[in-house]
């Protein structure tokens, strides 16, 4: 365990986050929202938006005490759907100096089996 | 039959870049309150993806491309922060896709998107948008 960047559960993704997700970014689209549209694309449920995932791993910066005023960038690698009930965690990777002086984080947000959902780094000044 | 959205693409590598209709909307505390919300968080800071809210753009390039949504794979996102936001915040945005390539079955689509705060002209933030296009399979 990192003791300045701990790892952290998050709560169990639901169908109603899904939906307060779709009313904030706008993106209504049926694939997350459908049931019956999702399982005809060939999929057992609604799946959370990629950029659902990416908001919550940017939770880390806030509990790992990272000033939003500090921030100069944030990537995220999209690498597995999520779906209603999984639970996610995020699990510090490493920390490097750029030769800016600039500082890049990385940490992974993984389902409760290990399966890797993205990739997210942060370039702080 | 040939593939429509195929011969859509096509066509449209002739065209690069190819620019999104500018798109206008408010920042506000709303705004972040029903993002930070849906993170299930009590947090009042501006998320670092709000500007997920400006991609609208890059969605109306996507649907004027006519892509089959259910073929589609948002592969890899970034924000570049260049200046302050405060809120509130009238801000423009524009989706710019810049490079499209193929990959035997894949079609890759790189998009930028810009948000400049309304009153000052001033550049905010940068998103960089990684999408793929598979024939087969679906997507996210």
């Amino acid at each position: 365990m990192n003791e300045k960047f701990p790892s952290f559960d998050l709560d169990p993704i639901t169908k109603e986050q899904i939906l307060d997700y779709a009313d904030a970014s706008g993106d209504h689209n049926k694939i997350h929202l459908d049931p019956d549209f999702a399982r005809a694309a060939g999929l057992p449920n609604v799946i959370a938006h990629g950029m659902l995932s990416m908001g919550l791993a940017a939770s880390a910066l806030e509990k790992w005490k990272i000033s939003p005023n500090t921030l100069l960038k944030f990537e995220s690698k999209f690498k597995e759907k999520v779906f209603p009930g999984e639970t996610l965690r995020a699990e510090f990777i490493s920390e490097t100096e750029l030769p800016t002086g600039h500082k890049l984080i990385t940490w992974n947000l993984l389902k409760a089996d290990g399966t890797e959902v993205l990739q997210a780094r942060a370039e702080i000044g | 039959m040939p593939n429509r959205f195929l011969i859509m693409l096509e066509i449209s590598i002739e065209q690069l870049p190819l620019y999104s209709s500018v798109f206008e909307f408010e920042i506000n505390q709303k705004l972040v309150d029903g993002f930070q919300k849906s993170f299930r968080t009590s947090s009042r800071q501006i998320p670092p993806t709000l500007g997920v809210r400006a991609l609208t753009c890059m969605f109306e390039l996507l649907n004027r491309l006519e892509v089959d949504w259910m073929k589609l794979l948002h592969v890899q996102q970034d924000f570049e922060y260049l200046d302050s936001l405060h809120l509130p915040c009238q801000v423009r945005s524009q989706a710019i896709l810049e490079r499209y390539r193929k990959r035997a079955t894949s079609h890759w689509l790189n998009f930028t998107t810009n948000i400049y705060e309304v009153s000052s002209n001033n550049l905010l933030l940068r998103s960089h948008s990684t999408i793929l296009i598979a024939e087969t399979g679906g997507a996210e």
